[in-house]
């Protein structure tokens, strides 16, 4: 006991060493106002308890000493940091060591710790813990009873007053509350947020990763979404380029030319990576600020689109001007939309700038055709005409911007700028563009009311940020990107208060800065309008779109690759395969549009839209039932001696198989977060429980695969799962 | 959204209030009354409508080459470095010559789409020159004025598509190849193939009630597991039949289940009928030439048409990759020498069905290019030149007008992109007419038609 007790006193020290200094760092901005979550444990041989607010030191010391410390999981919620609610300051929470028995105190009365602090021999002040309300009435807060062991120093704390009562009745414990407060109430604080239900906790996961397994759902029932975001942003990218990169320079020259290596490194950070959220929001940015392998790319590049992946995923937790940075200086990007090698007008040949960057980075990775109000809702003139953004004067003028930038490198030589054979870096794919000023406009360069004046010295670096700081500035990109996300992750047709509440944390994330993407993650996933399960409107939701339902099934039942690197290939091909592969948009413009409108549908006459409709067809419909089925029974990718490279571990359906019910529900959990129809729901379960399990022990697993193999595949047959809601 | 379909509702009010002497009659309630008025015709005859889509916008400058000494020489002073060799091109004699402000001047095709103008000589091939998205005739003055409405968002990729196709930008729900449809759907004996896409979604094929009929080159697809069982079970047929289409209380997942209908539905039918159809086999310079997959199944289509039961058809097939920013002059012949070998299969293919003259071919694609140069490539456009192939045009002449070729004149709004002196609403209309669309009810398809005083070019027979 002692040594254990010593054990918690180092990491209580160690754990604030390491985590402290993330925990101040979100103080300071806009989280400082959440109640966190205070962890209660018990330690039986003492009767005391440990209470904690650091989740680190909760899950070590009852993972790690379960005799000693036995969980009790979130008791209460106080604030990390000075707070005011309802016009009421919360007030310290102070923390006493009590030497002689080696525990921890708490008190929210500043003379009580004065008086023991002074006591040095005996207590041991260590500061405030936390801030709580010392009087009732600040909405939402709950009492927090004190109560000591008969006789000892030894104290205990609940919200809970039925557990209060009845310590009090047996005798054993006193109650000790605040003077002015009720008995025993020493505080008031937030009381335990809601445990979540499986199915809460499997739809928010299909939302923020690509899918769910069953692990991943009871952890986050016994947890939080704050807590799981706030983790997931702490995670090591899932990276492509190093391994690609290891990959292709092993192969003979003339092979390397291809994608096939990046391909399969999708397939595997989409679904193996353990940074679920980067890796689902890094998928979502490819459909913003699209290249696409079915382009001028699919040879001779065989990292740089690599690279380029890294980089939204790199980004996709950093600040949106820098993302809109790295897209423009990608080479790839260069490429892809021919703003590599772009040159200044030519007055003998009578050549001007190329427009493309400048219209797409404008119309598609920022701002859009028309003037947004914060709500996303389209700004109109006093005759109800939509407002444009800009005009075609506009881009000419920005395309002179975006002149002069080309393969990097060491030197500005005019062969390095054409990519001449005897001037080419060998990692220039995976090198950022450079500005080579020989062919940048010098003249007058006018876009969205800037002007940047004539100059002989024209430097391309410097106006590329004039360009793109008056991009990342302009109103529309809050509610432009942010709407795009939302759809991208939580739903088709999101309303213009929800728009407009992320576009606020765009333009703000409460500690006064723009574009933060983690914010706008936070909000996006955390919205009321994401979070309400019980979402039974038309306008909710979104159809799942293929990639998403290979990769959910993938993670669903643990797909692992025999040779580890995931044999997959493209899969566009909508008569056999999916119509979507990732990094595989027919142009630049995506798989689908933000605002399609599936033609002669019942989307259409509820004015609603639904971009994956876009992909969703008579020939595609089939296609993804047949591919699906061929996955489901015998994996997936290629095959070695009739054996599919990625398979599935079906041990825990394979244990319910004699249990149509059971299985079913799993099933239906994991795939479809429990929200199959009931009609739906049993007519697997019949057909399930169809299947006739006989005797022998090799007719009984043939069964039970079957049993299995039917569950899994008429879920992911079913529109109830496609839609995802 | 909401925004664009305000504004496309209002546009179609102006029109339908100048059309209509009896003033203000609710649009909709006119869209009924024309569809029924069409449904009481009846036709006895085959067509089928071919629209081949050239996604990216093809550069016209560089596919219809002026080929005068003039203006030849213009054009490669205007883009020097993006023109083509004299050497290079096959000028296209017409029957008849230009005249007007065109006198005197004729017209090249690339070497690569040689069997386009073989296609030309035997009188199969029109070209129609500067054809665009107009609301109404316009001129650079009123251009320059803002006193005429124009196409919204001119120069956008996708914007531009779908006005071609329907004649409004992005976020529009029918186009006029699915409003074709609605007028003859009923003629058909399987409504589901009256407008099919062998590329994917397409605005064009949509009509009000029509919806497009969208399968593979291959042809359609049958849920295998709809027959054989699923995992070697015999069972499960009406489990997966009943989980597939039951499409549940939202929208999106009731769509999803009414289209998985519809494709279990035609593809009974499809598949039995294409058993019957010719081979139509793709020549090893044609095997990876994805327009002519495309229009392989098109012609597989035709070839049944009689056991489909199908009257009138409309096809909509692309080939993508004309947005030559870029490489232009290695691009762009590659993509000319597909597009013109996939045309002249496709022909002779219809030409072995004897039913060359009830089949027309044409093109169309999101606008024209720059004649300026940016370099290796050309930009955004608006007016652009088309072709039109089958046994009904009256092929080997020009249509249209042909703009000045250089800068800072009345046919182009900068770097040479032209002002279109023909509109899509009048090229459709041609082909509509030729379709069988009375006159009345060319206003259900093409909402801008009454605008332009001339609603037929004269191209088709």
């Amino acid at each position: 006991m002692v040594l254990a007790n010593r054990f918690s006193l180092f990491f209580r020290i160690s754990l604030f060493a390491i985590f402290g200094a993330f925990f101040s760092a979100m103080t300071a901005n806009a989280y400082a106002q959440t109640p966190v979550p205070r962890y209660r444990i018990y330690i039986p041989s003492t009767q005391a308890h440990l209470f904690t607010t650091d989740k680190n030191e909760n899950d070590y010391l009852v993972a790690n000493f379960p005799m000693t410390y036995i969980a009790e999981g979130i008791d209460h919620q106080i604030y990390k940091a000075p707070a005011t609610l309802g016009g009421v300051a919360a007030v310290p929470y102070y923390r006493v060591y009590i030497k002689p028995i080696r525990q921890h105190f708490w008190t929210s009365d500043s003379n009580e710790y004065n008086v023991l602090n002074a006591l040095s021999t005996t207590y041991g002040g260590e500061g405030i813990d936390g801030y709580v309300f010392l009087r009732a009435g600040v909405p939402g807060t709950v009492p927090l009873y004190r109560l000591v062991l008969k006789g000892t120093a030894v104290h205990t704390w609940t919200v809970d007053q039925n557990e209060f009562n009845v310590l009090v009745a047996s005798g054993a414990w006193l109650p000790e509350g605040a003077i002015g407060n009720p008995t025993g109430v020493e505080a008031y604080v937030f009381p335990p947020p809601a445990r979540l239900s499986a199915q809460e906790a499997a739809r928010f996961l299909a939302q923020a990763t690509f899918g769910p397994r069953m692990a991943e759902i009871d952890g986050l029932t016994g947890s939080n979404y704050d807590t799981w975001i706030t983790t997931q942003f702490a995670k090591p990218q899932s990276m492509h380029l190093p391994g690609v990169s290891a990959l292709v320079l092993a192969l003979p020259l003339d092979q390397q030319m291809g994608q096939t290596e990046f391909q399969r490194s999708m397939w595997k950070q989409f679904s193996q990576g353990d940074d679920q959220l980067r890796q689902r929001v890094a998928f979502a940015l490819s459909q913003l600020f699209v290249i696409s392998l079915d382009s001028n790319l699919s040879a001779g590049y065989p990292r740089g689109p690599s690279n380029y992946l890294d980089l939204l995923g790199k980004n996709a937790f950093s600040n949106y001007r820098d993302l809109l940075d790295a897209v423009t200086y990608s080479p790839m990007m260069g490429i892809y939309l021919s703003s590599l090698k772009n040159e200044k007008e030519n007055l003998a040949t009578g050549s001007v700038p190329d427009e493309n960057y400048a219209r797409e980075v404008m119309q598609l990775f920022s701002i859009g055709l028309y003037q947004l109000n914060i709500d996303g809702t389209v700004k109109q003139d006093a005759a109800g005409k939509a407002l444009e953004t800009y005009t075609n004067a506009d881009i000419t003028g920005l395309a002179k911007v975006f002149t002069g930038l080309s393969w990097g490198g060491p030197d500005k030589s005019t062969n390095r700028f054409r990519g001449n054979a005897s001037a080419r870096d060998v990692n220039r794919e995976i090198l950022p563009m450079q500005a080579y000023n020989q062919f940048h406009a010098t003249n007058e360069k006018k876009f969205l009311g800037i002007t940047i004046p004539a100059n002989a010295a024209s430097d391309a670096d410097a106006d590329v940020k004039v360009a793109l700081d008056t991009l990342f500035n302009h109103p529309n990109v809050g509610p432009f990107v942010g709407k795009q996300l939302i759809q991208r992750l939580v739903s088709s047709n999101p309303s213009p208060a929800y728009v407009a509440r992320v576009a606020a944390v765009f333009n703000n994330n409460g500690a006064g800065v723009r574009g933060d993407m983690k914010s706008v993650i936070k909000a996006i996933l955390l919205d009321v309008e994401a979070r309400n399960i019980a979402n039974t409107t038309d306008q909710s939701g979104k159809l799942r779109e293929p990639v998403i339902r290979l990769i959910q099934w993938m993670r669903a039942f643990n797909a692992k690759s025999t040779d580890g690197k995931f044999l997959m290939g493209d899969l566009s091909d909508p008569s056999t395969e999916l119509a979507q592969s990732p990094l595989r948009s027919p142009s630049v413009f995506n798989f689908y549009r933000p605002n399609y409108v599936p033609p002669n549908s019942l989307t259409a006459a509820a004015t609603l839209v639904s971009p994956e409709a876009q992909i969703t067809s008579e020939t595609s419909v089939a296609g993804y039932l047949n591919y699906m089925r061929s996955v489901v029974s015998t994996g997936i990718g290629t095959a070695t001696n009739g054996v599919r490279d990625v398979l599935p571990d079906y041990s825990a359906e394979l244990a319910l198989a004699t249990n149509p019910d059971a299985l079913v529900d799993r099933v239906n959990l994991l795939l479809a977060a429990g929200k199959l129809s009931a009609t739906t729901r049993n007519t697997i379960r019949d057909a399930v429980a169809a299947v006739t399990i006989r005797s022998t022990p090799a007719q009984s697993d043939t069964d039970k695969r079957n049993r299995v193999n039917l569950a899994i595949y008429l879920t992911l047959a079913s529109p109830d799962y496609i839609l995802q809601n | 959204m909401k925004n664009q379909t305000k504004q496309s509702r209002r546009r179609f009010l102006n029109t339908a209030a100048k059309l209509s002497i009896a003033g203000s009659a609710a649009p909709f309630a006119l869209n009924l009354a024309g569809i029924g008025n069409a449904a009481a015709q009846s036709a006895t005859d085959y067509k089928a409508l071919v629209c081949v889509f050239l996604y990216g916008a093809n550069d016209h400058n560089n596919t219809v080459i002026p080929y005068d000494t003039a203006s030849f020489n213009t054009y490669t002073a205007s883009r020097a470095t993006i023109s083509r060799a004299a050497a290079d091109l096959l000028p296209l004699a017409p029957n008849t010559p230009l005249i007007g402000n065109n006198a005197g001047r004729i017209f090249a095709l690339p070497k690569e789409m040689a069997p386009l103008k073989t296609l030309w000589d035997a009188g199969k091939l029109a070209v129609l020159a500067n054809v665009g998205p107009l609301v109404v005739p316009t001129t650079k003055a009123q251009y320059t004025a803002g006193s005429v409405p124009l196409p919204p968002k001119l120069f956008s990729h996708n914007d531009q598509q779908s006005v071609w196709q329907a004649s409004a930008p992005e976020g529009a729900t029918y186009g006029w190849g699915g409003r074709i449809g609605d007028l003859f759907a009923a003629q058909n004996s399987s409504t589901v193939f009256t407008c099919n896409s062998i590329t994917g979604s397409a605005v064009f094929l949509a009509g009000r009630t029509v919806a497009a009929y969208q399968i593979g080159t291959q042809g359609s697809v049958a849920v295998t597991g709809l027959n054989g069982g699923l995992f070697g079970l015999s069972s499960t047929n009406a489990a997966l039949k009943n989980v597939i289409t039951n499409g549940g209380s939202h929208v999106f997942s009731r769509d999803l289940a009414n289209t998985t209908q519809r494709s279990i539905d035609a593809d009974k039918n499809l598949s039995a009928a294409l058993t019957g159809a010719p081979d139509f086999p793709l020549s090893a310079d044609l095997v990876t030439n994805s327009l002519a997959a495309q229009l392989r199944m098109v012609a597989r289509m035709i070839a049944v048409r009689g056991t489909l039961g199908a009257k009138r058809q409309v096809f909509f097939v692309s080939l993508n990759g004309f947005d030559t920013h870029d490489n232009q002059l290695t691009t762009q012949p590659i993509l000319h020498a597909q597009l013109a070998a996939a045309l002249a299969y496709f022909n002779t293919c219809i030409e072995s069905l004897s039913i060359s003259p009830q089949v027309t071919t044409f093109t169309a694609s999101d606008f024209g290019r720059t004649l300026t140069s940016n370099g290796d490539g050309s930009d955004h456009g608006w007016g652009s030149h088309h072709f039109i192939m089958g046994g009904a045009v009256q092929g080997k002449r020009y249509y249209g007008t042909f703009p000045i070729i250089g800068f800072n004149n009345d046919d182009e709004v900068g770097s040479g992109r032209l002002i279109p002196t023909t509109s899509v609403d009048q090229y459709a209309a041609t082909l509509a007419a030729w379709f069988g669309v009375s006159s009345t009810d060319m206003k259900l398809v093409l909402p801008n038609i009454s605008n332009f005083s001339n609603t037929n070019l004269g191209f088709m027979a």
